[in-house]
């Protein structure tokens, strides 16, 4: 029997590794420190493969077709696909099997998500990998949710997709680790860039924490843009949250930081 | 204006190096192929993120052109205040 044995969320600002000088010291150790105790956490479950839920920001995916939800089935995937993000560019292994295992248990279960045999790892998959999985040995399913575009997948149905992945991988032999990326509130190159709420923030970690993720799953899109543009992505968050099943949280590292124009977290969720 | 046309640029000039090798060689040139009026072939050529925010570019396909770019973080964000903060209805 496959199992989650464990499951996280993080950040993904890009500017952590595009240029961690720009922020207070004090703020960039702690978001260090809140990505190390996540990594080694990590490494001791000893997992097959890392199903990592995240957006993507117009790296694979354009206006002439545009999927809400859209699993890399492939073998090997590459990243990152910018070069100022001063992350080394590297290959890394898929887990075709489980991919489409999660593709086809998701149609029966009435979600039909694209896949895709070619996608290419932005700082959305490559940051969490970097920071969590820094020797990129570890098998990964990207799980990519339409957080950019509207009109995007309503919180309830990610949830609900996080479900049957959860399922899924129960129904599978891997022990694997989901890790959702993105948030928490940024505006991210819009007039507001650098505007964080923490407020927003606050209230997100505040119901994961204290075992109350499930009224995420109810947020409207509405509520979730008031924690910004980029809070769209805890679409992912809310994702993992239906594959993990009841749970707390621990918040591992919260530093709003202006310079990276987002409130960024690091947390670990529990059951 | 065709704002998919300059998303289509702006999504091929931040994923292909070639892209962003022949925009270096010669901007306008690299344009070609693309169904641009003449106000976005100049906001494109100029990299006029100023321009481009206020015509309705998603605005992670500007600040990605940016880093591309080399541009400055605080320089783009002064750059979109400027189509914030010169529109009639400031917001």
């Amino acid at each position: 029997m496959g199992e989650i044995v464990g499951a996280f969320g993080v950040s993904h600002a890009p500017a952590m590794t595009a240029r961690p000088e720009a922020a207070p010291p004090e703020q960039i150790a702690a978001l260090r420190a809140g990505f190390a105790e996540a990594r080694d956490r990590l490494a001791a479950l000893h997992p097959d493969v890392v199903v990592l839920i995240a957006a993507e920001h117009w790296a694979n995916f354009f206006l002439d077709n545009f999927p809400a939800f859209c699993v890399g089935t492939a073998e090997r995937f590459e990243g990152p696909l910018e070069e100022w993000l001063r992350v080394d560019r590297v290959e890394i292994a898929g887990a075709p099997a489980l991919a489409r295992a999660i593709v086809e248990d998701a149609i029966d279960a009435g979600i039909e998500p694209a896949w895709s045999e070619r996608l290419a790892l932005d700082h959305g998959c490559m940051v969490p990998l970097h920071f969590l999985t820094p020797r990129m040995n570890v098998p990964v399913v990207p799980v990519i949710q339409n957080c950019l575009q509207p009109p995007m997948p309503r919180a309830h149905r990610c949830y609900a997709f996080g479900r049957a992945i959860g399922q899924t991988i129960e129904r599978s032999h891997e022990r694997a680790v989901i890790v959702a990326s993105g948030g928490l509130s940024h505006w991210p190159g819009h007039a507001k860039h650098g505007t964080i709420n923490i407020e927003w923030d606050s209230e997100v970690l505040e119901l994961i924490t204290h075992g109350r993720g499930e009224a995420l799953s109810c947020y409207t899109d509405a509520q979730i843009d008031e924690g910004g543009t980029g809070a769209a992505e805890i679409r992912n968050w809310i994702a993992m949250l239906g594959a993990f099943g009841p749970s707390t949280a621990e918040v591992l590292a919260y530093q709003p930081v202006t310079q990276f124009a987002t409130g960024c977290a690091v947390v670990q969720l529990h059951r | 204006m065709s704002q998919y046309e300059v998303a289509r640029f702006l999504f091929h000039f931040n994923r292909e190096r070639s892209a962003r090798d022949a925009y270096a060689a010669n901007p306008r040139a690299a344009l070609d192929g693309y169904d641009l009026s003449a106000e976005e072939r100049e906001a494109l050529v100029q990299h006029d993120f100023t321009a481009l925010y206020r015509m309705g570019t998603h605005p992670l396909l500007l600040i990605y052109m940016a880093n591309n770019l080399d541009v400055a973080p605080p320089d783009y964000v002064a750059a979109v205040r400027r189509a914030v903060d010169s529109s009639p209805v400031a917001q």
